[in-house]
């Protein structure tokens, strides 16, 4: 027993952590990336990583739109300028509204097409050769003749002149349909993005805020929400973006958070004072929240960042932490401090099987759970100790005579009849359970689990209809390499392995205008000796002969002749904004490596298709926003299940050891067997799936359930005088409580971790109490007077 | 001598920006009155004579044929003279048939960049929205009764690399357009021509098809 100045010293330590914990909160900093949530997936955290560092990352896409019929398409414009103009913060980078009204269409292909000898191939040329001869020319000559008879006729000639034989025209074709990749349906108005439909107007956004930067995204959003919030009464603003889920996300999990601890909190109180009606039951409720206290701090020590959705979990998890204070306050009631001597080994087990719960977390990996694990172990070791070595110097009581012990314990005291009639339910319980939990579907779909708010996804939706017309969406293709042409050489390779595979139209690459350096080189020796003098020559000579048939002048195709070698010594880009707005999509640059982008529908056959071109080149990789969700679900499942067969293992393997009984431990493993099997049995009967979180859960209820087992054999064999059954009553109670509580909690990870626990926790608790002292009694014949 | 011509040409000054201010709010005016007169016309039919001087021909070009518009956003060009050829826009999408291939071929404004500058230009006439055109244009009036703009294209606009001018003639009542006439920076002329134009007529809705069309 310790002295009285080393009971000083121990409440000094301890007030000093306290203290110091306390203090310490104010330097705690959280960082709410979502990776840290994520299993250690290769592809998945590849395609995370890309989505995070790409140009898609920091974008954001406001939807104006017209709410009112007296508003006319100029109010829109007029809207969406004064909201770009307003957008000054250095939350934003750039403000994208149109394309700006000096762009001349026509000069920038004009400029562009003089390239054209550097990104026509042979088959181009092959095509042309099959052309200068009487017949081909005569043809050429006729559709060109047609083309200026048309009302575009005006603005063709500029492009008839540099082409006579057509051959440029393809190129023209390619930057139509590889501007599709930019994935909105759009109209030019007045400079302006305008949907078809007239009535919606697109700005873009450029920030520097990343989606998964929590504290960003929120500024980021408030000032977005701010600005729109002045627009006119007639206009509609929807802000489209990953911040809005990152923030929304964040949003509810703290609403919950502080919702079940509104509720909790109050609530364990009152139960604490009903039950105990002694105010030294406060020392109990104190306990948890001095537990996630200090293990926050410890979190922060280790990791140097914490999330908010550890800490509502680890809260949750804490809940259990208070049980020790219970059973320790108990048994001092009930039989003074000399009850802690019998308490401290039934403790000490039912703290090793949960401390293995949660080491079994470290396994996973997912970083979020080895954080959860540290978190759930510290409070868990700190509540152990403190309910043991701390907590009975403060409780003093005049007698110890506390009643309501007994009045449990005589509800145990069956008879044989009753005693078979409880066993037989339960077994006709553990029947029905079990056949109804293979039932219960495993659902991997990890959308499911995002709480973003309806109103988002709704703006979301409405945003497809409006801006996409029902494109399919589109998968990435990445090629990387340490240098630009060395991408953009792989990607042409790449470019017609594809094309082999999904067709021309269905594969966007910048190689269908831009091909690489060398090949830019080749094309350009080609189309030297191709337009040799004879052949210019010869060319010349026909158009001028068949030329007036069509009223073609004599010079009418001079521009063509004169620039033939205009641009063969050039190596530069064109400056042309349209392709450095092309090059910017395609081409992207990050920690020294370039990426270089092709997009293709995002369809199961073609991703499928493309997956086995990516494994015969090992320095590219696939995007697919269709299956990553799939990828990333597999991946959590797989990893949560490894994790649920671990802990199971160590909770078996240290309550056998610790028992150094088979048939105890079996006893001991009954509540949470049952708990498990009802618990897939309610789910099945809710209709509700199997998902990660409530495997989590369940690894939790594992954890809790084995504690009353362990407690109710220890109590059934050795006959302490530690008032167990009320103890476990009131620690069931105050969990069941936290539980219930989660039952109102909005986001789905919250409340699917509530239904598991609920359920668990009460059939768990119902069998401990009902089912292992029956069956003690059964196999251990009369060895326990008391059961 | 200096003193005094000073503030003389501050005040020359004064009166030439203070004309040029008079002069922009007339042209506002104007073309106020031309929109509210165009907003009130919801559909026109009319024959067309385009007359073409290109560089490239030796000879100008003439193309006859029927034009048809109704708002919001259908166009269909029926021409017959040199060459039969139907050009419709609706819901973004162009749909063209001429008579040397027989066949329709269907394309959308939005993927093909050429086509999207063309009929930009095309559209942009016949709209009606003459105050918005303003931002990308010098708008001045070269002739009263009957009314001819003169609309110039100003620096970075557009239109800027390829118009150099484009006049405008209304009809007498100023509904609509009689004659355009666009003047390119190349040299390249074209006369647009409407007769027999009827407003907020009804339209066959044949007129909506890209297909061989009768007188």
């Amino acid at each position: 027993m310790l002295t009285k100045i080393n009971r000083w010293l121990v409440f000094a330590l301890f007030l000093f952590v306290i203290v110091a914990s306390f203090v310490g909160l104010r330097f705690v900093s959280f960082d709410n990336n979502i990776e840290l949530m994520l299993p250690r997936d290769k592809d998945v955290l590849r395609s995370l990583r890309f989505f995070k560092e790409s140009q898609f990352s920091n974008r954001v896409v406001i939807s104006l739109g017209l709410k009112s019929s007296s508003s006319n398409i100029d109010d829109l414009i007029r809207a969406t300028d004064s909201l770009a103009e307003s957008l000054k913060s250095p939350l934003i980078t750039e403000v994208i509204n149109g394309i700006p009204q000096e762009t001349n269409t026509v000069s920038e292909m004009m400029g562009f097409l003089r390239y054209a000898p550097q990104l026509l191939d042979k088959q181009t040329l092959a095509a042309a050769e099959a052309r200068i001869n009487p017949e081909g020319v005569k043809e050429c000559l006729r559709n060109d003749y047609h083309k200026l008879l048309t009302p575009a006729g005006t603005f063709l000639a500029p492009f008839i002149r540099f082409d006579p034989l057509g051959i440029k025209f393809s190129l023209i074709d390619n930057i139509g349909k590889i501007s599709s990749s930019f994935g909105y349906k759009v109209k030019i108005i007045n400079g302006h993005f305008i949907s078809a439909d007239e009535k919606h107007a697109l700005l873009i956004l450029k920030t520097p805020v990343k989606i998964t930067d929590g504290f960003g995204s929120r500024k980021l959003i408030n000032y977005l929400q701010e600005k729109t919030t002045a627009l006119p009464d007639y206009i509609g603003a929807d802000i489209i973006s990953g911040h809005m889920h990152t923030v929304s996300n964040e949003d509810v999990i703290k609403k919950d958070v502080w919702l079940i601890s509104a509720i909790a909190l109050p609530l364990f109180l009152l139960l604490y004072v009903f039950i105990y009606r002694n105010p030294q039951a406060l020392y109990i409720y104190l306990l948890p929240v001095c537990s996630v206290i200090v293990a926050t701090n410890i979190l922060q020590l280790i990791f140097h960042k914490l999330s908010y959705f550890i800490i509502g979990m680890g809260a949750l998890v804490a809940g259990v932490a208070d049980d020790y204070g219970i059973h320790v306050y108990t048994a001092v009631r009930r039989s003074g401090k000399t009850a802690l001597q019998h308490l401290a080994k039934p403790m000490f087990t039912s703290m090793l099987t949960t401390i293995a719960v949660f080491a079994a977390f470290f396994f996973s990996t997912i970083e979020g759970y080895h954080y959860l694990a540290v978190f759930s172990i510290v409070s868990i070791v700190f509540s152990f100790m403190v309910a043991l070595f701390v907590l009975p110097h403060f409780l003093k009581f005049r007698d110890n005579t506390y009643s309501a012990g007994p009045r449990i314990n005589a509800g145990f005291n069956f008879r044989p009849r009753q005693a078979r009639l409880i066993i037989g339910c339960w077994l006709i319980i553990i029947f029905a359970a079990l056949v109804l939990s293979l039932r219960v579907k495993l659902n991997s779909d990890i959308n499911r689990l995002d709480g973003t708010s309806f109103k988002i996804l709704q703006a979301e939706q409405q945003f497809e209809q409006v801006w996409g017309e029902g494109r399919e969406k589109q998968a990435i293709f990445v090629v990387q390499a340490s240098t630009e042409n060395e991408a953009l050489e792989k990607s042409e390779q790449i470019y017609h392995e594809a094309v082999s595979v999904l067709g021309r139209d269905n594969f966007l690459n910048l190689a269908m205008i831009w091909p690489s350096l060398k090949t830019r080189r080749e094309n350009t020796s080609n189309w030297k000796v191709f337009w040799r003098e004879d052949r210019k020559t010869k060319l010349e000579k026909l158009i001028r002969e068949y030329g007036p048939q069509y009223n073609f002048s004599s010079d009418a195709f001079l521009p063509f002749f004169e620039n033939l070698y205009e641009t063969t010594t050039w190596e530069g880009k064109p400056e042309s904004k349209f392709f450095q707005g092309l090059e910017e999509r395609f081409v992207q640059k990050g920690r020294g490596i370039y990426q270089v982008l092709s997009f293709f529908p995002d369809n199961d056959s073609y991703v499928s298709q493309m997956a086995k071109i990516s494994k015969r080149h090992p320095d590219t990789f696939l995007v697919s926003l269709n299956a990553l969700p799939r990828q990333l679900s597999r991946s959590v499942s797989s990893d949560t299940i490894s994790l649920l067969v671990i802990a199971w293992l160590l909770i078996i393997g240290i309550t056998i050891l610790s028992l150094r009984n088979l048939k105890l431990a079996l006893l001991a493993l009954m509540p949470e067997v049952t708990a498990v099997l009802v618990s897939l049995a309610a789910l099945s009967l809710l209709g509700l799936s199997l998902n990660a979180p409530s495997i989590m859960a369940a690894i939790v209820v594992f954890g809790l359930t084995n504690s009353y087992g362990i407690f109710m054999v220890y109590n059934c064999r050795y006959e302490f005088k530690t008032n167990t059954p009320l103890s476990l009553f009131i620690a069931a109670l105050t969990t069941i409580a936290g539980a219930t509580v989660l039952l109102f909690a909005r986001h789905p990870v919250l409340f699917s971790i509530g239904v598991t626990l609920f359920v668990g926790l009460i059939s768990g608790y119902l069998v401990s109490q009902l089912v292992v002292p029956i069956l003690y009694r059964l196999w251990f014949k009369n060895k326990c007077e008391s059961c | 001598m200096k003193i005094k011509f000073l503030p003389l040409s501050v005040l020359f000054c004064f009166l030439i920006l203070a004309t040029n201010t008079m002069a922009e709010e007339d042209i506002h005016t104007v073309l106020m009155r031309l929109e509210s007169k165009s907003a009130q016309i919801n559909s026109m039919e009319s024959n067309f004579v385009q007359t073409k001087k290109l560089a490239m021909f030796d000879k100008p070009l003439i193309l006859k044929g029927k034009i048809f518009l109704k708002k919001p956003g259908q166009f269909a060009w029926h021409q017959r003279e040199p060459m039969r050829y139907s050009l419709v826009i609706k819901n973004n999408t162009v749909r063209q048939w001429d008579e040397e291939t027989g066949k329709v071929q269907e394309v959308s404004v939005n993927d093909n960049p050429y086509f999207s500058a063309a009929l930009k230009q095309m559209t942009e006439w016949f709209s009606g929205s003459y105050t918005a055109l303003i931002k990308d244009y010098a708008v001045t009036v070269l002739k009263q009764n009957p009314l001819v703009l003169e609309f110039v294209p100003r620096q970075n606009s557009s239109s800027s690399g390829l118009v150099k001018k484009v006049e405008v003639t209304f009809r007498e009542d100023e509904r609509y357009i009689e004659e355009i006439y666009i003047k390119e920076i190349n040299g390249d002329a074209t006369r647009l021509k409407f007769t027999e134009t009827k407003l907020n007529a009804d339209i066959k809705p044949d007129a909506w098809e890209a297909k061989p069309h009768a007188d």
